[in-house]
């Protein structure tokens, strides 16, 4: 059993040559990607004294690893750059947009857990059962529909058709909290129904697995209520697999919230990200890259200290 | 395909522009054209208007290129006033100009501007003020595409406060339409990153730079007042979204340039004011072989049927296009566009030498990009040349159409909305975005003549001697007319029709929302 304090030396040393790695590929991009970042900036009609005096400024002629070490440097004192499209400081821009991208990935977050725990506990209860079969059909259903055409089609139920719920757009939760939650709640379904479906899946496998154990079927004898036993004795050693795919998810989540965030017109870190590309913004590129990869190592950590908090064999090392 | 600044229209004779000083608001048809308001009731002042633009906006600043491409004019038209505007069948009209006329060879051009009007800061907006910003947009630092047309005054002066007169570099009898866009969005130069403040029908209430700016009403503008209290511009990149968002009354008016929702907006309750706005067209690397060779362009140019491209990929929303001058040109004339003839392609592939063309095409990365590549694809094989298709992201296409890094390109570009600037920038031998490398010392030399041309007449020969010889040559093949322009729902009043606009430009100021 190694000691506490190396065990956390060796997931930091771990985690700061992930984020080097990524800094030294985020900075490399101007020179890696297809595409004048200042034909696309200025335009095709820029004159090529602009774009000279462009690509001076983004500092293309300097080595990479210089470069990656000096934005480290100005990062870790909170300076990020500034956007090449508009000169706004970069690290203003992420303040604004990352509690929006947190909000929907927390809301995504409950609404794939509030479908997918009810639903994996009676499937596993009864399997083979209706609600089981048609909890199967469904999540294959939810992974094959892709997001952006599961946005679109509640768009036009909801707000076309019903207009229930607007289609596009944000609302601050300090400016209006019932309409930050009404301009919430369709990205937060497009984003959480097909982890619902994967949540489920995952989780009725490890409450079959879980209700076939000793200590289970000898609760299960000594008279104790279906509902008793799935909450108190089932869920919980279930949940360890959802720990881990909701820490996975921060990352991922980036990636889906790009496209989710452009469809509902949500100003995020995923329309930042999808501007930026699109214009070649790169230091807004490559702080979305850094940050994005400072969450997922954060994630990761946190799942690994809430593993050993509900599982505390982990920590004693027994598994 | 990004799109390009000037649209400026074909017809800006000067004569027309020195006549054609008239009384105009941001309200009346200079800007928005002649609205449609029979249908529409009488004009309700007040509310909020709700507009969806189809791309980020990165600063409020007439430098910044973005505001004044035609989807975004809408937003620049609510905070700025142009010195010139866009009219039907290509003319240019004087707009916060009273008058713009050249001395007798075009070299120097005498701008006269309204009296009495005011920044919405209250500062003149006079002759001073305008060569101010014509100096400040000039500068590489303001990172502005109009330099290029910037560059080629020679010197301005001011001759009273409301009269400039701008010395050129080598005649240019279009002059005035230069002042369109960029150049004609008079400001004032931004503070820090505040908005440029201009002297349009309103001013900036909260901005969040590429998602939303809210604009109020402008208490002391000098024209009509607008008829909406505030308007909200939400940046709404998809473009299902933003049709869904009209449907569902999230927005009022948004930009709409896919075919589809083009065809079935009526169905939807919706009304369109929409020009032909953009062209799709094929580049050709004529520096390279095989396309060095006028034949093998040619074949490629007989291998492909318009029609079957305008009615598949735009679903019958357009027309073919013949040539570098558009349909709503008013220099356009009767010109012969090869008609589609397999037989004589692989006859002059043959004779070039290439009977078993292939070639990369690198296209729009948009679908109706890859349907368009698609169906040219299914066509050139019917005449045994092999294509194989690249998409490409806008800011990649950029790179390779300025640095030639194509064989054969996918060009939908919104420059032939505007005759003299499409063909001063893409044909002649100094042209600056002569991206195909090809040129014509007759060409170059006919181009010239109609630049220099005061006579519309002159001009108009000139160009279209100029026009023979490019689809003949075909350093560039000419696809499609495309329709492009704004939907809106049922209770937006003041829609203008646009239908005779090579340049689709809408004020806000124009438009009411019933109740």
């Amino acid at each position: 059993m190694t000691s506490p304090f190396l065990g956390f030396a060796a997931r930091a040393g771990r985690a700061a040559a992930v984020l080097l790695l990524v800094a030294v590929t985020a900075l490399a991009l101007p020179h890696l990607m297809p595409g004048s970042p200042a034909v696309a900036a200025l335009g095709v009609t820029a004159t090529p004294e602009q774009i000279t005096a462009f690509e001076a400024g983004l500092g293309l002629d300097r080595n990479v690893l210089a470069a990656t070490f000096d934005w480290i440097g100005a990062a870790l004192h909170g300076d990020l750059g500034h956007s090449l499209a508009n000169g706004a400081a970069v690290t203003t821009e992420l303040a604004n947009r990352i509690p929006v991208t947190l909000e929907l990935f927390v809301a995504a977050q409950l609404v794939a857990l509030a479908v997918a725990v009810p639903v994996a506990l009676v499937s596993a209860w009864r399997p083979g059962g209706v609600v089981d079969r048609i909890a199967t059909a469904g999540a294959f259903l939810w992974l094959a529909v892709p997001g952006f055409v599961l946005g679109l089609l509640l768009i036009w139920l909801t707000a076309v058709q019903l207009r229930l719920l607007p289609a596009t757009g944000w609302v601050p939760f300090t400016e209006d909290p019932v309409e930050n939650l009404r301009h919430l709640l369709l990205p937060a379904l497009t984003l959480g129904l097909p982890e619902a479906a994967v949540f489920t899946r995952t989780l009725r496998g490890q409450l079959l697995d879980t209700l076939d154990q000793t200590h289970v079927a000898a609760a299960r004898s000594r008279g104790m209520g279906a509902a008793r036993l799935l909450l108190r004795r089932a869920l919980r050693p279930s949940s360890l697999p959802l720990v881990t795919l909701i820490g996975i998810g921060i990352g991922t989540s980036l990636g889906g919230s790009v496209l989710v965030e452009s469809l509902f017109a949500v100003p995020g870190v995923g329309t930042l990200a999808s501007g930026a590309i699109n214009g070649r913004d790169f230091p807004v590129i490559q702080a979305v890259m850094v940050v994005s990869a400072v969450g997922v190592v954060l994630a990761t950590l946190a799942v690994d200290l809430l593993y050993r908090t509900l599982d505390p064999r982990i920590a004693h090392g027994h598994r | 395909m990004k799109r390009h600044r000037q649209a400026l229209s074909a017809a800006v004779f000067a004569t027309v522009v020195a006549l054609g000083a008239s009384a105009c608001s941001a309200s009346d048809d200079a800007v928005s054209g002649v609205a449609d308001r029979g249908g529409d009731g009488p004009a309700v002042d007040g509310g909020t208007l709700k507009v969806g633009l189809d791309r980020p906006f990165a600063r409020l600043d007439p430098a910044d290129g973005t505001l004044t491409q035609m989807p975004v004019m809408i937003l620049a038209n609510a905070l700025y006033d142009p010195l010139m505007v866009n009219d039907d069948n290509g003319a240019v009209k004087p707009y916060l100009a009273t008058s713009f006329t050249p001395n007798s060879d075009a070299t120097v051009w005498t701008l006269t501007l309204r009296e009495g009007v005011t920044f919405s800061d209250g500062k003149p907006l006079n002759g001073q003020a305008v060569v101010d910003h014509v100096t400040r947009l000039a500068r590489p630092e303001a990172k502005c595409g109009c330099a290029v047309d910037a560059a080629t005054i020679g010197a301005m002066a001011v001759n009273g406060p409301t009269e400039v007169a701008f010395t050129l570099k080598s005649p240019n009898a279009a002059f005035p339409a230069l002042f369109t866009r960029s150049l004609g969005y008079v400001s004032e130069a931004p503070v820090g990153d505040a908005p440029a403040i201009g002297s349009g029908p309103y001013t900036v209430e909260s901005v969040q730079p590429g998602v939303s700016v809210t604009v109020t009403r402008n208490p002391s503008y000098w024209g009509a007042r607008a008829h909406a209290d505030t308007v909200v511009y939400r940046v709404l990149p998809d473009s299902d979204t933003r049709y869904q968002s009209l449907r569902s009354g999230d927005a009022d008016v948004a930009w709409v340039e896919t075919p589809a929702q083009l065809k079935q907006a009526a169905g939807d309750g919706l009304r369109t004011a929409t020009g032909p706005s953009s062209t799709s067209t094929i580049l050709f690397n004529t520096k390279v072989a095989p396309f060095d060779d006028p034949r093998v362009r040619q074949a490629v140019q007989y291998a492909i049927d318009r029609d079957s491209v305008e009615k598949i990929a735009y679903l019958g929303q357009g027309r073919v296009s013949d040539g570098p001058i558009g349909s709503a040109s008013a220099y356009r004339a009767a010109s012969a566009y090869p008609a589609r003839d397999v037989a004589k392609a692989r006859a002059l592939l043959a004779e070039a030498g290439h009977p078993d063309l292939s070639f990369e095409f690198l296209s729009d990365s948009r679908p109706e990009g890859r349907q368009r590549a698609t169906v040219i694809q299914q066509m050139l094989g019917e005449a045994g040349i092999r294509m194989t298709i690249k998409p490409l992201d806008p800011a990649a296409t950029g790179t390779a159409l300025m640095q030639r890094q194509f064989q054969v390109m996918d060009f939908v570009t919104s420059m032939f909305g505007d005759t003299d600037t499409a063909l001063n920038s893409l044909f002649p031998s100094d042209a600056p975005y002569n991206f195909t490398g090809w040129h014509d010392p007759a060409v170059d030399r006919a181009i010239a003549e109609g630049r220099a041309a005061l006579d519309p007449a002159g001009r108009t020969a000139a160009y279209n001697e100029a026009s023979k010889v490019i689809v003949e040559e075909a350093p560039m093949l000419f696809l499609t007319e495309n329709q492009a322009g704004f939907a809106a729902s049922a209770k937006v009043g003041g829609l203008p029709d646009l239908s005779k606009r090579s340049v689709v430009n809408l004020s806000p100021a124009a438009l009411w929302v019933k109740r």
